[in-house]
């Protein structure tokens, strides 16, 4: 037996000219949940699919109490007892939390499947470690609380005492974050090894026992969490002080800007996902939208651009209609957009970042020549190189195609480019999603700066202390409706975390 | 840097390899294959009329090549060449051969005309992909068969020659003032190649210059993103593939107005013109001065065949394979990228 359940020593692994990690040192003890922590694109993931077998290392060893051992499949993983429960669940929606679960280990015999063995062993597990749930239930019907306890559920069934966890809280409400807190607690108190991923530095000194902070592909040190701080965690994370204030003026709001009324939209299947909605935000304001991913914003914000049909409602920009505009004449119009998905809606990943900074813009303050048809590529380039520098994009290298920056630098760009345009609103959808803390102060930042010029502002974010650290007003959407509106003096993460799951307030 | 070294270096490695796995196959049918190289280069390169042959054939081919490549930019696979090259020479030999009036009987005008028909034939695809959501594949696919029955029926009814009792399914020749300049004398070079060149100029300013190409990339790239950006991506597809058919037609012109056959429309004329070109603008990387330099490798590789053919005795099918071995080795470019890339690291680290 050995002091540690799980030790890894001097993990390297490089792709191609990368290196995701470099030399690095993690050893857990039994019965101990460890945090790993850093930035997008330090490591964490490559250090766990390492673990997972899912990646050979470079070089290294893996010792499992005590024991050397070689995992080159996520099979060997499973039989070592090292489980993952990932951010994207594995799971067939189509089927039952039964068929989910025995998925690769069926009982029965010659071919055929014993279906009644199947929930048994199901029910026992689920006993066992007092998670309850319905075996026949279809995965696709379940929450995604619930869809995740089917994911551990399946990885202790097939023996796991490690159990990693990536980001697991990503998509949970303030409710299924504190449910899944117990779950861990319990899994502890059998006995059970938890690795737990994230960069969200509350849940960090809430649930964990020890903390390991990753950075640029580097062990950058390890401490208890007794003694840690949010400063010094993000801290070690960034490798220079991050502050977590914000530079907020205050401002007094003027008059309603962006006026939505009554507002229908449907879903890609047709069916409603906005219904009824009405929300007018004022110069100088920030409303938060806030909810659980799915509950109607990415169609709001879609229908607000001219990139979804409006069924029913109207939308209105200092009093004049831009409901069922084209995006052209809703972007002249003056609204400024940074969509939710970067990779999708918000940028060319081959053009390089200077053609990235002026799409939308491209045919009217960039166009020359005999009516306009020619690029003006000198003016393109030379405001690249000042957009760089002014918002601190790096590398400042505009001909760089978009796809090579990192997250943070990415979406700075995109950023860049909305705050650019000439505009009167700003929607900014999930505006620091898979952003690094650094570039999520300075984003954060450049909202406030539109707020003190006037600009009426809407942020949309899954992400609930965003929508409490930038919000002047809160509102919380569910099931396509607006079911609660506040002010951010009045508002919790209680108060906004039950509304969130369709819950009312008493008051 | 490197990357564009990398971009040029794999089309160079493929064509190199197709002609050494050809080499080993004419060992193996008993010929020397350095004799049967060397007539494939004399009958591509030597000379006046060898070259005149090679570009005569390359012609077709970088229309067709810049078809399919500027649709690929727009993020469109063009599988109809075939069918635009054929509407393309339809509505130069009707023009050509049947119509009286000053105005239309010039070359310019009809340059005009077989543009506007590749344009309205290919956008029909573009409308079906924008409105309907239609993959372009089985729209340009099935356009193939209606171009296909189209020659069958003009040809044997309203533009036989000698109307319905004519000897063959074939248009009266066109009429003197609207056929290609000769360029090259004691040839068929015409003029149809410097408008191929001009063609290629042309789709690599729109694509590298214009508003209009910037939007075409952007579309081809990531159209949800082009359509956030105020991009009216439907237009911009309709349009993309309307220019691309309007390259295709070109071709179709160029063989009926350029003296290739008799200045007439013979059933058949076109080939596979339009299916070559897919592989010409794969050689060429889908940049318009890439598929003119693959065309013209094409072109060399069948006008010399028949020199390989009558002098070194090999089947001039020898050169079908070597095309095959091209583009497989194009299309599997991963391969030779990811050792090229280590070639190129490793010599970087030494």
């Amino acid at each position: 037996m050995s002091e540690y359940m799980l030790q890894m020593s001097a993990i390297s692994k490089s792709f191609g000219d990368v290196l995701a990690n470099d030399n690095i040192d993690l050893a857990v003890k039994k019965g101990e949940v460890r945090a790993i922590v850093g930035e997008n694109g330090a490591g964490k993931s490559t250090l766990m699919k390492i673990l997972n077998g899912l990646y050979p290392p470079d070089s290294g060893t893996i010792f499992v109490n005590g024991e050397e051992v070689s995992i080159a499949t996520p099979g060997a993983a499973a039989r070592l007892g090292i489980g993952m429960v990932y951010q994207h669940f594995m799971l067939v929606p189509t089927l039952s939390v039964a068929e989910n679960m025995i998925l690769g280990v069926e009982p029965g015999r010659y071919g055929m499947l014993d279906m009644n063995a199947a929930r048994d062993q199901v029910n026992r597990t689920s006993n066992q470690y007092g998670l309850k749930i319905d075996p026949d239930a279809k995965v696709s019907s379940l929450s995604v609380g619930m869809q995740q306890r089917v994911e551990i559920l399946k990885i202790l069934f097939k023996g796991a005492r490690i159990l990693v966890f990536d980001e697991p809280t990503a998509v949970l409400t303030p409710q299924e974050v504190k449910e899944l807190y117990k779950i861990i607690r319990k899994l502890i108190d059998d006995g059970k090894t938890i690795l737990f991923i994230t960069h969200k530095l509350n849940e960090v000194l809430e649930i964990a026992d020890m903390i390991t902070v990753l950075r640029q592909g580097k062990y950058a040190g390890e401490l208890a969490v007794a003694d840690a701080t949010k400063e010094k965690i993000a801290t070690m994370m960034v490798g220079r002080t991050v502050l977590f204030d914000l530079k907020k003026i205050p401002v007094k709001p003027g008059d309603a800007v962006l006026e939505i009324k009554n507002l229908f939209v449907n879903s890609d299947k047709g069916l409603p996902a906005v219904e009824n909605l009405s929300l007018s935000v004022r110069a100088g304001e920030i409303v938060g939208i806030a909810g659980v991913d799915g509950n109607g914003q990415t169609e709001l914000v879609e229908a607000l651009n001219g990139l979804r049909k409006i069924e029913n409602g109207k939308i209105l920009i200092d009093g004049k209609t831009i409901s069922g505009k084209r995006p052209r004449a809703i972007c002249e119009a003056g609204i400024s957009h940074i969509p939710e998905d970067r990779h999708k809606r918000a940028a060319v990943g081959q053009f390089p970042v200077a053609y990235n900074l002026v799409l939308g813009v491209h045919y009217s303050r960039y166009a020359k020549g005999f009516r306009k048809l020619l690029l003006d590529f000198a003016a393109i380039f030379g405001d690249a190189e000042k957009n760089c520098k002014k918002y601190d994009i790096r590398p400042a290298r505009p001909e760089k195609s978009f796809f090579k920056l990192s997250g943070g630098n990415q979406q700075k760009v995109v950023v860049a480019r909305e705050l650019e345009k000439e505009h009167r609103v700003m929607i900014a959808s999930q505006p620091t999603r898979g952003v690094d803390i650094g570039a999520i102060e300075a984003i954060h930042n450049m909202l406030l700066e539109e707020k003190a010029q006037m600009k009426a502002i809407l942020v949309v974010s899954a992400e609930l202390s965003e929508i409490m650290n930038l919000s002047d007003r809160i509102a919380v959407m569910y099931e396509g409706q607006i079911i609660g509106i506040m002010d951010r003096k009045d508002a919790t993460e209680e108060k906004i975390g039950i509304l969130m799951t369709g819950g009312k307030l008493n008051a | 840097m490197r990357k564009e070294i990398l971009s040029f270096f794999v089309p160079v490695i493929a064509v190199a390899t197709a002609l050494i796995v050809c080499a080993i196959i004419i060992v193996f049918m008993g010929k020397d294959p350095l004799q049967a190289y060397f007539y494939l280069l004399q009958g591509a390169f030597w000379g006046k009329s060898a070259i005149a042959q090679t570009l005569i054939q390359a012609t077709p081919l970088i229309y067709t090549g810049l078809a399919v490549a500027f649709a690929f930019r727009a993020g469109l696979f063009n599988i109809g060449a075939h069918g635009q090259v054929i509407m393309g020479g339809l509505a130069a030999a009707a023009l050509g051969a049947f119509v009286m009036n000053p105005l239309v009987n010039n070359v310019l005008f009809m340059i005009l005309l077989v543009c506007a028909a590749g344009f309205i034939f290919a956008a029909i695809a573009g409308w079906l992909k924008a409105r309907l959501g239609v993959h372009e594949v089985i729209s340009t696919i099935m356009l193939n068969y209606v171009a296909v029955n189209m020659e069958n029926y003009m040809l044997n009814y309203p533009l036989k020659e000698g109307g319905l009792r004519g000897p063959s399914p074939q248009s009266p020749p066109v009429m003197e003032w609207v056929q290609y300049l000769n360029i090259l004398e004691g040839t068929n070079l015409n003029f149809g190649f410097i408008i191929a060149i001009i063609c290629a100029v042309v789709a690599w300013f729109i694509l590298n210059k214009s508003v209009t190409g910037y939007e075409i990339k952007a579309v081809g790239y990531n159209a949800p993103a082009a359509e956030n950006s105020g991009i009216n991506i439907q237009w911009r597809i309709i349009l993309a593939m309307g220019i691309s058919g309007s390259f295709a037609a070109l071709a179709g012109a160029e063989r009926v107005l350029g003296g290739i056959g008799q200045d007439r429309y013979l059933s058949g004329l076109m080939a596979d013109y339009g299916f070559d070109g897919i592989a010409v603008a794969l050689l060429g990387k889908n940049h318009p001065f890439g598929v003119v330099i693959a065309a013209i490798l094409f072109g060399a590789l069948r006008a010399g065949a028949m020199r390989m053919q009558f002098m070194a005795n090999v089947p001039s099918q020898v050169i079908i394979i070597v095309q095959a071995i091209i583009i497989v080795l194009i299309a599997a470019e991963n391969i030779f990228r990811f050792a090229l890339e280590r070639f190129f690291h490793e010599k970087a680290e030494a």
